[in-house]
Formats: C-alpha cells, sequence, structure tokens
C-alpha cells in the first residue's frame, strides 16, 4: 500500500514538475529565439520575463473557449487530452535518476513508441473534428509524416537494443557505464534525432501546422484551454524527445568521473536534456520548413535505408565481435 | 533536386548537410551579437529625420501656413484619408478651410508629402499616435499645423508664386515675387 | 440627319500618312482637325474648334514631306495648312516635336509658378500640352515679365501673369461674341488682354472666356471662392433651367454643394459655348432663400431637422387634408414628369399650367406655330453649308418682337454666328477656307448677312441692322400684317416689282381690302412703311430667310401675325424655305404645350372656382397643389382671393417665394442640380437632366413628393414609384409616346460613373462625424437610372450624357474632341433625338380662322382694350435677372445698376420728367421707383423699365399713365436706400452663402451616404 502511494507521489511530483517545465520552455524559446535574431524577447513580466508563460497561460484560461458549431464536439473536446495523455504516459518509462523513474518496463522502449504512434489519432481526430479545411489538410499531412518517421524511428533505435539486449530504458542507461552509445551508434542518434523532431511536429518539420500555408493546421480551430493542451503536448514531448535521445545515446543521468561526482545524477540528466532542448530552439531559429513531398521522399528515400543499413551493420559487427 | 544530376549523390548530400550545419553554427554566433532593437518605451529607437512618421502641415519662413489648399495630397493618397477645402483670404493667401487626415486610414507612404509644392505636408518622425478611441485618430487642421519649417527652412511658395498676397502684413504686389520684373505699364508708348 | 452629313463627309475624305500611316481626314476642315479628329495627340493653343485657326501659338508644327522619299521635310503650322490628298507628315519626327517642346518652353519663360494655387490646375490645357510636348523642366533663369490684373466684375477674374498670349480669349470675346468692352493691348510680349479699365465684362458670354483661355488667366469667380479641383468634382450630365434653349451643362458637386456648371458639348444646340446666366445662375442652389426643411407639418411631426425625413409622421399630417378636392397648378420650370404627374394625380379637370387667360391663348398660338413649323436646332441656324446639309444657309434674319439678348443669350450668340454667312461666302469666293479665321475677316470686312428687327426695346442687334425700327406691340403687329400683305399681293403677280411701284401699289391693294386693313395703312408711319417694304423687297429675294420671335412680348395677336406671314412665304415656290425659331419663356414651357387642351384651366378660373367654392360652402372645398410655380403674373389682390378662398395651400417648391410665405404646406423640392427628369427645350427636344448630388433630405424631388402625396393625400399607391424610370414606365404602359421614346433613349448596358477615376470609393469628408466607413454613395440596386454615385461604372463618355469631358491627357474641356466622331461632329454615342410630338389639338381641327379666336375667347377671356393715353410697360431688364430663378443669384444682384426706366421724349415733355428723376410706377398695385433715363427712339405710349422686382412674365402690361408719377423727396429717399440695401443685401448673401457652405462641407449629412430604404425607395438618383 504504502508502496502505490509513494508511486503515486512521485508520479504526482514528476508531472507536477514536468508541466511547469513544458510551460517555461515556451519562454525559454522565445528568449533564446530573440537573442540569435538580435532582438530581446519577452522580457516584460518579471525578471527577465520568466514570468511570461504564467502570463501567457492566464491569457490562455481567460480566452473564450469557443468549440465551432460545426464541429464533432465530443471529438473535438476528446483530441488535445489525447496528445497530451500520451506524451505524458511516455514519461512513465524515462529513468530520471538511478533512483527515480516511475515504471522499469522490460518493453519501456516499445511502450514510447507505443505512445508516440497514438498520439497521432490526437492531431487526426482535431483535424477531423474541426470539420475545416486548413485542419483537416493539417491533420492529413500529420498522419502521413507520423506513419512514416514512425518506421524508422523504431528502425533507428534497434541498433541500441541489439548493443545493450534490453527493451528496459533503465537497464539501456546502465549499460552505457563504459561508454555512451553515441559513440557506436552515432548514424542511429542522428536519424532517431531527425524522427523525433518530426514526431513531435517541430520546425524545421511542422508541416502539420505550417502557418503560411495551413494558418495553424490541425489546431485552427482551437482556442482557451484545449489549444493550451495541444501547445504543452508539443513541448513536452519536445523534452520526451531530449529525454530519450540522452537515454538512449547519451548514458542517461550516467556522466564519466570525475564530472559524475560533481553533481547529482538528476541533474546531469536535466542538464543533458537542456541541451536537446536548446538544440530544438535552434533548428527552429534557423532552418526552413521544406515542402511536403520533401519531407516523405526524404524520410522513405534516405532515411529509411540509412536505418536499414545502420542495423545491418550493427548487427554484422555484433555478430563479427567487433563490440565484444 | 536537380544538383544531384552535376555532383555525385554523396557530395551533393554532404553539401546539404553542411549548409544546413552552417546556417546553425551562425545563427548560433548570434548568441553573442547586441541586439538591434531596444526596450521601447523606456528607450526611444533613433528614427531618420525623413522617417515616416505622424504628417504635420508646417509654416514658411515667416510664419505663415505653407499649405495652399491645392488639393494635390488628397488626389496623390492612395487610400484616400485626406480630405480638405481651399478658401481665399482676404490677404490673399489660399488656405486650407479645413485639412482632415483621418490616420486610422492612413498608411505612412510619404505620397501627400511628394505630390506637396509647397512643402507644407511633411511626415516626421513620430510614430506615437496610438489612441483608445478611433475617432481621436481624425486629425483635423488644428492638430496638424505646427509651429515650424518642418525639413525645409527657407521655402516660401508665395515669394515666388506670381499672384499677389500679404507677407509679413505688407502686401506683395505683382511683379514683387522673386525673379519678377515690375509689372508693364500697358499704357506706355515705348515700344 | 446625321447619316446626310456622314455620308457626304465621306466624299470629302483624302488619305494623308501621319508617320507613314494612312488615315483618312476630311478637307473641309484644317490639317489640325483632321489629325485630331483621327484621336491623335497634337499640341495647340490658339486654334479653337469654334473660332477656327489664326496661327499664332506656333504650337501645333508637324513636319511635312514632300514625298516617302524626302526624310527632312519642313515644318508646317497644321492649324494652317489645308488638307490634301496624299500628303504626308510627320508628328513624331524629332525635328518638330523639339520645336513644340521650344514653342512651350519659351512660353513657360514668363509663366508664373501659380499652378497650386490656381483655379485652371488639374483641367489646364497649357498643363496638358506641356506634359505632352515633354518639357519637363524650365532652363530660362531670367525674370519674368509680370502685369497687374483688372477687375471684370463678379463672375470672371483676371490673373494677366498667366497668359500666353494665344488671342483665343480676345477672339472668342470681341470677334465671335461681339463683345466691344474687351480687347488686346501693346506690343511684341507686353501684349495685354483686357478692357480699357476696369470694369464688368458687358458681355453675356463672359464665362466662356474661363473655358476659351487655355490656362488660368480668366477663371470662375463663383467657383473660384469655394474650389475644388476638377478631379474631385462628381459631375451630373444637366440642362440649363435659365431659358428655353436647354443648353447641356455639366454641374459638379463636391462636400455636398453644388460648385460650378461647365459646358457639355451638344452638337445640336450650345456647341461650345454657354452664357453667363446658364453658367453661373446655377448659384440659385445654393442660396439663402433655398427651402431646406417641411413648413406646415411641422408643428404635427415635431421640430423638422436636416438630413431625416420620417414618413410615417408626414403621412398622418398630410392625411388630414385627403377629404379636400385639389386643383394642381403646374409649372415651366418644373420637369416634364412632374407636370405629368401632378395632372394625373388630380384630374385633368383639375389641372392649371398657372397660366393666365392671355397665357393660355398665347400659348396655344405658340403651338399652333410649333406644330406647323419644325424649329431649327442652334447648329441648324449657324452651320449648315459646312456641315453638308441639304439646306442653304440662311441669307437674311428678322427678329420680330423678341429681345433674344435678354431672353435667350445663347440664340443671340447663334445669331451672331449666322450673321457672318456673307462673309464666309465672299471669302469662300476667293478660295479663303471658312476656318480661315483671320483671313476672312481680314478679307469680309463688316461684311454681314442681312438683318431686320422689328422690336419693342433697343437690343445690340440694332447697329448691325439694315433695318431696325422700335415700336409698341399693336404697331409691330401692324407692320408684320402690311408685310404679309405686301408680299401676299407680290408673289400672286409673280413679278418682282421695283420698290416704288410695290408702296403705291400695296397702298392701293390694301385700300380695296376691308376696314380692317384700311386701319393698319393709316397706322404706318413714313418711317414703317419705308422699313416694311425694304424688308418686303429683302424677304422676297431671300432663299431661306430665318425669322426669330418669342413669346415674351406676351402678344397672342404677334404670333397670329407671324403665323399668317410664314404660311404666305410658305405658298412661294420651290427653293424658298423660310425658317422660324420661336423662343419660349421658360426651360420647360414648350413641354407644357404637351398638357395643353380645352380642360385646362387658367390661373383666373382657378380663383373662380376657388371662389365660388368657398362662397357656396361646398364640400369637399377646393385646395390647391402647385408645383414649383410662383404665379408672379398676379396682382396682390388676385392673389390674396386666390389664399383666402382656398381651404389648404399645399406648395411644392425649392426656393421661397410670394407664394411660400402664404402657403399652409410648403414641402421643399430638389432644384434642377439635384434631381432627374427631362425639360422640353423651344424646339420640343426632350431634354434629361440628372442629379448630381443626392438632396439632403427632407428636400427630395419633385416626382417623389408628388409620389408621397398619391399615397397618402391621393390614396393612389400605384403613382407612388421607386424611380423615375419606373414612372416612366408607367406612363409608356398607357401609351404614352414621349415615355417611350425616353426608355429607349436611357437603355444603357452599364451605368455611367459620376465620380472621376481618381476617386477610390473611400473618403475622408465625413470623418470628422464619425470615423467609420461610409458605405459609398449609396446605388439602390433596383434603380434603373444611368449614373452611379461613385466611380465605378462606365467611363464618363461612354454615353452621349456624358457627366464632365476628360480624356487621357487632355484634363482640360478640350478633350471633347476625343469623344466626337470628328472635330466639330456629333458625339461618339450620340443618343436619338427625342422630340415631342407636339400635333395640333381640337381647336384647331376648324381650319376656320376666325372661330379659333372665338374659342379661344370663350375658353379663356381677355380682351385687351387699350384706352387713349395708356402707357405700355416693356420689360427691359437685363439678361442676368431676366429669369426668375437667377434672381437668387447674389452676384447677379450686384451687376444690376438699378431700377430704371426709360421714358420717350412726348412723355417727358408732356409731364416735365427729365433724366435723372426719381418716378414712382405702380404695377399690380405694388409701388416700385426707378430713375428716369429719357429715350429718344421709343415711340410715345412705351415705356421700358429695369425694375428687380417686376417678373419677367409681366410685360407689355398697360397701365394708366395716372401709375406714374414723380416720386417725393421722401420717396426718393426711400429709393435710395432700397437700391443700396439691395447691394448690401446681396453682399452679405454673398458671405453669408460662403459661411453656410462652408459649414457643409464639414457637414456632409451621413444619411447623404447610407442606405435609406426603409423609408420608401425615394433615396435613388
Amino acid at each position: 500500500m504504502a508502496d502505490i502511494l509513494v508511486k503515486l507521489l512521485e508520479i504526482t511530483i514528476i508531472i507536477a514538475l514536468l508541466i511547469p517545465i513544458a510551460a517555461m520552455l515556451v519562454w525559454v524559446e522565445r528568449r533564446m529565439i530573440g537573442i540569435w535574431q538580435d532582438r530581446l524577447g519577452p522580457n516584460r513580466v518579471g525578471p527577465f520575463g520568466i514570468l511570461q508563460s504564467l502570463a501567457d497561460l492566464l491569457k490562455i484560461l481567460g480566452k473564450e473557449d469557443w468549440i465551432p458549431p460545426f464541429s464533432d464536439r465530443i471529438v473535438f473536446t476528446i483530441a488535445p487530452v489525447i496528445g497530451a495523455v500520451c506524451v505524458l504516459m511516455s514519461f512513465a518509462v524515462i529513468p530520471f535518476s538511478p533512483s527515480i523513474g516511475v515504471s522499469d518496463l522490460n518493453i519501456g522502449l516499445l511502450f514510447f513508441l507505443a505512445m508516440a504512434s497514438l498520439s497521432v489519432y490526437s492531431v487526426v481526430l482535431a483535424g477531423w473534428a474541426s470539420n475545416s479545411k486548413y485542419a483537416l489538410l493539417g491533420s492529413m499531412r500529420a498522419a502521413a509524416q507520423m506513419v512514416s518517421y514512425e518506421v524508422f524511428m523504431g528502425l533507428s533505435v534497434m541498433g541500441v537494443v541489439l548493443l545493450t539486449g534490453s527493451f528496459n530504458l533503465r537497464e539501456i542507461v546502465l549499460a552505457q557505464q563504459n561508454g555512451w552509445l553515441i559513440q557506436t551508434q552515432f548514424l542511429g542518434f542522428i536519424i532517431f534525432l531527425i524522427a523525433g523532431i518530426a514526431e513531435s511536429h517541430r520546425l524545421p518539420f511542422d508541416l502539420p501546422e505550417a502557418e503560411t500555408e495551413l494558418t495553424a493546421g490541425f489546431h485552427t480551430e482551437y482556442s482557451g484551454l484545449k489549444f493550451a493542451l495541444f501547445f504543452l503536448g508539443e513541448y513536452l514531448s519536445v523534452t520526451l524527445i531530449s529525454a530519450m535521445s540522452v537515454v538512449l545515446f547519451f548514458g542517461g543521468w550516467l556522466m564519466p568521473e570525475p564530472l559524475a561526482s560533481w553533481l547529482p545524477p538528476l541533474l546531469w540528466f536535466i542538464l543533458k536534456i537542456l541541451c536537446f532542448v536548446m538544440f530544438f530552439i535552434l533548428l527552429r531559429t534557423s532552418l526552413p520548413r521544406p515542402r511536403f513531398d520533401q519531407l516523405l521522399s526524404f524520410g522513405w528515400k534516405y532515411m529509411l535505408p540509412l536505418a536499414l543499413l545502420n542495423l545491418l551493420v550493427t548487427a554484422a559487427f555484433k555478430l563479427g565481435g567487433v563490440y565484444g | 533536386m536537380g544538383k544531384f544530376s552535376k555532383q555525385s549523390t554523396v557530395s551533393a548530400a554532404f553539401d546539404m548537410i553542411f549548409s544546413q550545419l552552417r546556417t546553425m553554427a551562425l545563427v548560433l554566433k548570434h548568441t553573442f551579437t547586441k541586439a538591434d532593437t531596444v526596450e521601447y518605451p523606456e528607450q526611444k529607437p533613433y528614427l531618420a529625420p525623413r522617417y515616416r512618421g505622424r504628417i504635420v502641415l508646417t509654416r514658411d519662413p515667416d510664419g505663415e501656413e505653407r499649405c495652399v489648399a491645392c488639393n494635390l495630397c488628397a488626389a496623390a493618397c492612395p487610400v484616400d484619408c485626406i480630405a480638405l477645402q481651399q478658401t481665399v483670404d482676404d490677404d490673399g493667401r489660399k488656405r486650407a478651410d479645413f485639412f482632415r487626415i483621418n490616420f486610422s486610414r492612413c498608411i505612412f507612404c510619404g505620397f501627400c508629402e511628394e505630390a506637396c509644392p509647397t512643402y507644407a505636408i511633411q511626415l516626421t518622425p513620430d510614430i506615437e499616435l496610438a489612441e483608445y478611441d478611433r475617432q481621436n485618430l481624425v486629425y483635423e487642421k488644428e492638430h496638424l499645423l505646427i509651429n515650424g519649417v518642418g525639413k525645409y527652412h527657407d521655402y516660401s511658395f508665395y515669394r515666388h508664386s506670381g499672384i499677389a498676397v500679404d507677407i509679413n502684413g505688407e502686401r506683395k504686389a505683382k511683379g514683387d515675387a522673386q525673379q519678377e520684373k515690375p509689372p508693364i505699364d500697358i499704357k506706355g508708348l515705348m515700344p | 440627319m446625321s447619316d446626310d452629313v456622314s455620308g457626304k463627309m465621306q466624299n470629302n475624305r483624302v488619305t494623308v500618312y501621319i508617320d507613314d500611316v494612312p488615315y483618312q481626314l476630311s478637307t473641309d476642315n484644317n490639317l489640325l482637325a483632321g489629325v485630331l479628329s483621327n484621336k491623335l495627340n497634337l499640341p495647340y493653343f490658339c486654334w479653337h474648334p469654334s473660332l477656327g485657326s489664326v496661327g499664332a501659338c506656333r504650337q501645333c508644327a508637324v513636319t511635312q514631306y514632300m514625298d516617302e522619299n524626302d526624310s527632312r521635310g519642313r515644318l508646317v503650322m497644321s492649324c494652317m495648312t489645308p488638307v490634301v490628298d496624299g500628303m504626308r507628315i510627320g508628328l513624331t519626327d524629332k525635328a518638330s516635336a523639339k520645336f513644340r517642346q521650344q514653342v512651350i518652353a519659351a512660353m513657360m519663360t514668363n509663366h508664373p509658378h501659380d499652378c497650386p494655387v490656381c483655379a485652371e490646375g488639374g483641367e489646364c490645357h497649357l498643363q496638358d500640352m506641356t506634359v505632352m510636348t515633354g518639357h519637363s523642366a524650365r532652363q530660362y533663369r531670367g525674370e519674368k515679365r509680370t502685369f497687374t490684373n483688372q477687375y471684370l466684375g463678379e463672375l470672371v477674374g483676371h490673373e494677366m501673369n498667366r497668359c500666353i498670349t494665344c488671342y483665343r480669349c480676345v477672339r472668342f470675346y470681341k470677334d465671335y461674341a461681339g463683345g466691344k468692352d474687351f480687347d488686346v493691348f501693346g506690343s511684341r510680349n507686353q501684349v495685354y488682354f483686357g478692357r480699357q479699365k476696369d470694369g464688368v465684362l458687358e458681355s453675356a458670354f463672359s464665362g466662356n472666356l474661363v473655358e476659351v483661355c487655355p490656362t488660368g488667366v480668366f477663371t470662375n469667380k463663383l467657383f473660384s471662392a469655394h474650389y475644388t479641383r476638377k478631379w474631385d468634382l462628381q459631375s451630373a450630365p444637366s440642362v440649363c433651367a435659365h431659358c428655353s434653349i436647354g443648353c447641356n451643362t455639366s454641374i459638379g458637386e463636391r462636400y455636398g454643394s453644388v460648385r460650378r456648371v461647365m459646358n457639355r458639348y451638344n452638337h445640336e444646340l450650345n456647341g461650345y459655348f454657354l452664357c453667363d446666366r446658364g453658367r453661373f445662375g446655377i448659384g440659385f442652389v445654393n442660396s439663402m432663400a433655398r427651402i431646406r426643411t417641411i413648413k406646415g407639418v411641422n408643428s404635427k411631426v415635431g421640430e423638422p431637422s436636416v438630413g431625416v425625413f420620417n414618413e410615417k409622421s408626414f403621412a398622418k399630417a398630410i392625411n388630414e387634408h385627403s377629404g379636400e378636392s385639389f386643383i394642381g397648378i403646374g409649372s415651366a420650370r418644373a420637369s416634364f414628369e412632374a407636370n405629368r404627374l401632378l395632372k394625373c394625380l388630380v384630374g385633368k379637370e383639375n389641372f392649371s399650367l398657372g397660366y393666365t387667360n392671355l397665357e393660355m391663348q398665347l400659348a396655344l398660338r405658340h403651338k399652333q406655330l410649333l406644330a406647323q413649323y419644325p424649329q431649327q436646332s442652334l447648329t441648324g441656324m449657324e452651320h449648315r453649308v459646312h456641315q453638308g446639309s441639304e439646306a442653304k444657309e440662311h441669307d437674311l434674319v428678322v427678329l420680330i418682337g423678341e429681345n433674344i439678348a435678354q431672353t435667350a443669350p445663347r440664340l443671340a450668340l447663334t445669331i451672331k454666328q449666322v450673321l457672318r454667312n456673307s462673309a464666309r461666302d465672299k471669302a469662300d469666293s476667293i478660295g479663303v477656307k471658312h476656318w480661315q479665321d483671320s483671313a476672312v475677316r481680314t478679307y469680309a470686312g463688316n461684311t454681314t448677312t442681312p438683318l431686320f428687327s422689328l422690336q419693342a426695346q433697343q437690343s445690340e442687334f440694332d447697329q448691325q441692322a439694315n433695318g431696325a425700327l422700335i415700336l409698341s406691340v399693336a404697331q409691330i403687329i401692324t407692320c408684320i400684317d402690311c408685310l404679309t400683305a405686301m408680299l401676299q399681293t407680290e408673289f400672286n403677280s409673280h413679278v418682282v416689282l421695283p420698290l416704288k411701284t410695290l408702296q403705291s401699289k400695296t397702298v392701293a391693294s390694301v385700300n380695296q381690302g376691308g376696314s380692317r386693313q384700311e386701319s393698319i395703312t393709316k397706322d404706318l408711319s413714313d418711317q414703317e412703311s419705308k422699313f416694311t417694304l425694304l424688308l418686303a423687297s429683302t424677304l422676297s429675294q431671300a432663299k431661306t430667310p430665318l425669322i426669330v420671335t418669342g413669346l415674351s412680348l406676351k402678344s397672342p395677336q404677334l404670333l397670329h401675325a407671324i403665323d399668317n406671314l410664314m404660311s404666305c412665304l410658305s405658298q412661294k415656290s420651290h427653293g424658298f424655305a423660310p425658317e422660324l425659331t420661336v423662343v419660349a419663356p421658360e426651360c420647360n414651357s414648350v413641354g407644357n404645350l404637351h398638357f395643353l387642351n380645352e380642360h385646362n384651366l387658367s390661373i383666373e378660373q382657378v380663383i373662380e372656382y376657388c371662389s365660388a367654392s368657398y362662397h357656396e360652402n361646398k364640400i369637399p372645398r377646393t385646395s390647391l397643389l402647385i408645383l414649383e410655380q410662383d404665379l408672379a403674373q398676379l396682382s396682390a389682390q388676385q392673389l390674396q382671393q386666390l389664399r383666402q378662398h382656398c381651404k389648404t395651400m399645399i406648395v411644392l417648391e425649392h426656393t421661397n417665394n410670394q407664394l411660400t410665405k402664404m402657403a399652409d404646406i410648403v414641402l421643399p423640392v430638389a432644384a434642377v442640380s439635384e434631381s432627374n427628369g427631362h425639360f422640353v427645350n423651344y424646339q420640343g427636344r426632350l431634354q434629361r437632366f440628372s442629379s448630381a448630388h443626392i438632396a439632403v433630405k427632407p428636400i427630395m424631388e419633385n416626382w417623389v413628393w408628388l409620389g408621397l402625396l398619391a399615397k397618402h393625400l391621393f390614396t393612389q399607391q400605384e403613382l407612388n414609384f421607386a424611380s423615375l424610370t419606373q414612372l416612366q414606365l408607367f406612363f409608356a404602359k398607357h401609351g404614352e409616346a414621349w415615355a417611350l421614346q425616353v426608355l429607349t433613349c436611357q437603355q444603357q448596358n452599364r451605368r455611367v460613373a459620376r465620380q472621376t477615376h481618381r476617386a477610390s470609393g473611400r473618403t475622408a469628408m465625413t470623418a470628422n462625424q464619425s470615423v467609420h466607413e461610409n458605405k459609398t454613395f449609396l446605388e439602390n440596386s433596383n434603380s434603373q437610372e444611368g449614373l452611379r454615385y461613385s466611380m465605378e461604372g462606365d467611363d464618363a463618355n461612354s454615353s452621349h450624357n456624358m457627366p464632365y469631358t476628360w480624356a487621357p491627357a487632355w484634363n482640360s474641356n478640350q478633350a471633347i474632341f476625343q469623344h466626337q466622331q470628328e472635330v466639330n461632329g456629333v458625339l461618339n454615342h450620340q443618343g436619338n433625338e427625342n422630340l415631342l410630338n407636339l400635333s395640333l389639338s381640337v381647336f384647331f381641327d376648324d381650319t376656320h380662322e376666325a372661330s379659333v379666336e372665338d374659342k379661344l375667347d370663350k375658353l379663356w377671356p381677355c380682351k385687351v382694350f387699350k384706352r387713349d393715353g395708356e402707357l405700355t410697360i416693356i420689360q427691359n431688364i437685363p439678361w442676368f435677372l431676366a429669369e426668375q430663378q437667377s434672381h437668387n443669384l447674389p452676384e447677379f444682384v450686384l451687376m444690376f445698376a438699378g431700377n430704371s426706366i426709360e421714358i420717350s421724349t412726348e412723355i417727358t415733355r408732356k409731364n416735365g420728367y427729365c433724366t435723372g428723376d426719381i418716378l414712382k410706377i405702380t404695377i399690380n398695385e405694388q409701388q416700385m421707383f426707378a430713375k428716369v433715363r429719357v429715350n429718344k427712339s421709343l415711340t410715345k405710349n412705351v415705356v421700358l423699365v429695369s425694375l428687380f422686382d417686376l417678373p419677367m412674365s409681366i410685360n407689355n402690361l398697360n397701365i394708366t399713365a395716372k401709375n406714374i408719377s414723380k416720386a417725393t423727396t421722401e420717396e426718393v429717399t426711400v429709393f435710395q436706400q432700397v437700391e443700396g440695401d439691395r447691394r448690401k443685401t446681396a453682399q452679405q448673401e454673398k458671405a453669408d452663402i460662403l459661411i453656410r457652405l462652408k459649414k457643409q462641407d464639414q457637414t456632409v449629412p451621413i444619411t447623404f451616404f447610407s442606405d435609406e430604404s426603409k423609408s420608401g425607395g425615394n433615396t435613388n438618383g
């Protein structure tokens, strides 16, 4: 009983921290983009504008939560919840530190992939329920994009599984005590990162919500709290992909000595995640959005063969005993 | 993708990747450059004298209204936000009886200034025009007219024009303008 | 006729190569006109389509080549070059282009830096030509010559510095319009155009200087005082309401007030010129005397406010009068449609035209004349040979009993050109073409076509006339009767008699006649018989005499005598085509003739009718519905009687007059500039006038008011129309020919824009009242009118009713050639001529003349007996006041020299008056004072009066000698005060009008724009 209570407390704490962090990311992103574009960025609310997200939250809560009369009300309401919940569920399998982590699922990696696949429902249903052209086009793109990129996302991490011999994320981290997997799985990492960006539909792969073409894509008709959920989902998934990258390729909370003793493992983990988040923001600032056909052909024609090649070479080396 | 046919696919792919990375590096470098923007209300940005902001009506060096209400600004205005009516005063000068600019529609294109033959209408580097009530964006002549010459210090239309007007309370009669000969005595017998 | 013209023209066409492209040019005109007729741009200044060429400005230079091998060519002035078959010229070659540019550059050396403050800017021919030649920057750094200006009166401003010495002004004013007080002075580059000294321009055509001058030397003072650019004007094609000629005008409006009138080219009528009454008289629509609110139903409706009309409360108030029986009084000032609708409302038995018995007879005689003798258009009189028509040009002009310079000035201008026919013929005989203006004048000198004038007062034609007599009306009639008799005798004998024998023979033959004719010869003085004989012999030798007469002397007998004369002349054998022109008193007088029949009530009968119903206490009581009528002919007593005996007096009027003061209900009616309809000119031509802007409520168009009255007062729903077209359709369905004619003419696929293409549909003109956008000038979707209150729709020139004249690169009115089929020709989109069918009514079925007279006298008895010693009052009011509406223009009042009376030496001697005395004159119980001038050429019983308060409708009136007496000293002071006050009031009103207009500029009612279809489709254009 006490175990369950402790677990519940842990879950609550993690969610209670994750959501503000995701919200803070909005401010971090705007501020960083500002700096990189030689602007100042939001700096008015609180010191350095740190409370900007709070202000945004208050504003968005104050907005009319409008459901278009032409929409499918129930689906319209459920869609954003699916998105946010799927991402939050994924965090259950992330090992934050040697002692922190909701669940040590044996199939943790598969669970993550499953949740990522489920989140496409959020986008498709939102687009469908909105009953509007932009939203539908956005969700069609999202569906195609997710389906395409999931394929090699799964394949790219198979190298990691091959080398560590486990789907359990905590074991994967522990397997990297002698060296991070980035050394051997560099190609796998790149492919995973690209697929991850596409999964969280961030720039330059934000075609489902391409503002210049589709107004706001699948969430064109959304406002108020429901829109906030989509927003939250996006930033959570940024954090999630970062966390997964760290866990799979950068040794999770592990650090080589003597660095490891300087900070507690959790902070190392968070620091690594932050670096990835910054990288995501930098991508958004610097790269233009490709055309949709370019996106798909890039996925199927280059990424998928590369992922297969990576798996093949890893398997061959493994068999050949290169990794010992 | 036409690039690929010319170069080898691999080197093209590397070019592409390098290009993206270079872009990111360039952007990253800007972490250390100073922001171009300023914290606006506390810190005023520099606006050049020829910045196209709030429109004013200026006066000539003698302190008289420059505007002769010729209607050219209104004709040039692409959004038709200027309305005016000419009137002739006892001193011979033509002035605007009313001169109205609807700033809620003005696009600050500066065509009016370009069209103005007397340098009367000028755009100034003042951009703080916001109002809570749109109606307050309709400026009448008393709001537009300033006590100064604006960007052009010496020009006085009526010193060039051939019509007779009062300048500084004195009559500028025929032949008194710049580059004018005294009026011809038509009853004179000289050939 | 236009077919004939073009057919004939085809024969005169030859091929001319312009820049190696073959064009068809007419040999009837010069090369410049030919080039312009092909819509090619060639700059010019001194040439004018109507004034001809003098070759003064050197602007229209082109290069003429010998043949196709000649690459050098030589410069020629195209306006001075006749068109020759196969000639080759260059417009775009470097030499001539450079030359033209240098000519402009030379003109610009002295042109002041005035464009921004010049009223011509934006429609300046000089600006256009400067741009066209490419002279873009002034190279000359020397000093400019200057001139002092002159005061030329209240109408035309003078800014001599701007002159480019094209001589057009003096050629128009002096040579074309016959003005004597304007000329050119000085030499070389000190040439001055003006008067000998400051003073009011005397000519009635001075306003044309504004349009004739290629730049801003002459400006419209009224327009300049409340100025706006041409591109900002919202214009509409209109018809002048100031006389019966019906000149086409273009009315320009801005900020809800009428700004000016410009000439609108009409090939048949005014051509390029208007008279000043038409050009400046439009100011009456802005006068302080305009009625702008409803009067009489106020107490029930509540305070009237401008811009608002509440139909419900109006209906409630007006409904109280629905039990009364109404007599409708129409007018010759109101549109044809409004009169027709009024007649329809009250029924033909209850309809009056507002004419007295005398005027009814006069109108019938008028109709009789019109039915028999088709009236020619002004162009028809003026350009007969040159337009290639079969008819020969007039070789004799006879003016009888109508001072056209006073009643129809534009006609007088045409007559002046007709008089030049023989000069042109003379020049033509030595090969000088008609367009060689200067050469024709030099060679032919003072040669004029014979002119005879038989008038009741002096006119400007007297000096030019081969014979001119000033007689009383009775004497004029006698003379004409005698003339008829002489001609009759001559035609019967088929021999041309020498003058001497003719005289004796005529007298003899007349003596053989009845006693009536005996009396005629008795009355003929020596002078008169000499004149008559001379006229008779000239007439008998003339081929196409033109006889001009009119109704202003109010004498049915005169018209009857003319009828006899014409029928006598018409008997003459083939090749003799006498023509008659009858000047009607007002703009729609001829239209009213259409309604004329035996049922019409004269105004005396209306009074009787009212009195009868009053005294017999009849129920329902008789009430009056008066449409734009002032009944100025009535005496004060008659008016009083009319007022007391009618139950309710409803007046529809645009300007205050004696009737609006006494009316129970006054409904403000839109003036000509704000309303739509047709006027019928002296020829019977139905001409459409359109509103330049929507009238500000509660002012509404007359037919809209009548429609509302039909709905609420007469409860005839079917007579309430949403648009004028519906009204016309209604009458067309009832088989009225005029409505069908009008409708066919109006058919148009797209509607024409009233605004220039510079307008955008957005405006800041009402932003001071509300920053929110107005829906631009409302367009009633079901309105079928041909014009829109916006810049949307077709170009102005796509219909024959052009709102304004403009063509690319031609911003001035000179652009008109771009819209003519050829220079001086008909417009590209010339519509059909709508001539009203004025068939003879039942009266004249009977050929027996005596019975007609009896019938007339029985229906509308008006025996005028002239007793011995009675004096005849003849109107001598100047042209600018010779029409009631123009009295409301302060500038015209200021031009008025003061009341004056001209009397003959006999009266002077008898009563001891002398020039400068002040006399008291009592006319229709109204006392007036006037300064005496002794006029030696007057017959003894005639007095010429020029009295401000005497309406033009009172003329040829007999008064007893007692009614004229010397004023007492107190009365003299009163007179002087009245005269002074009139000027002061006019000055004050002039200022007040300007203040009011300026206020209105900033308070353009928003209802002016917004859709108010709720309040009963009466807002459409």
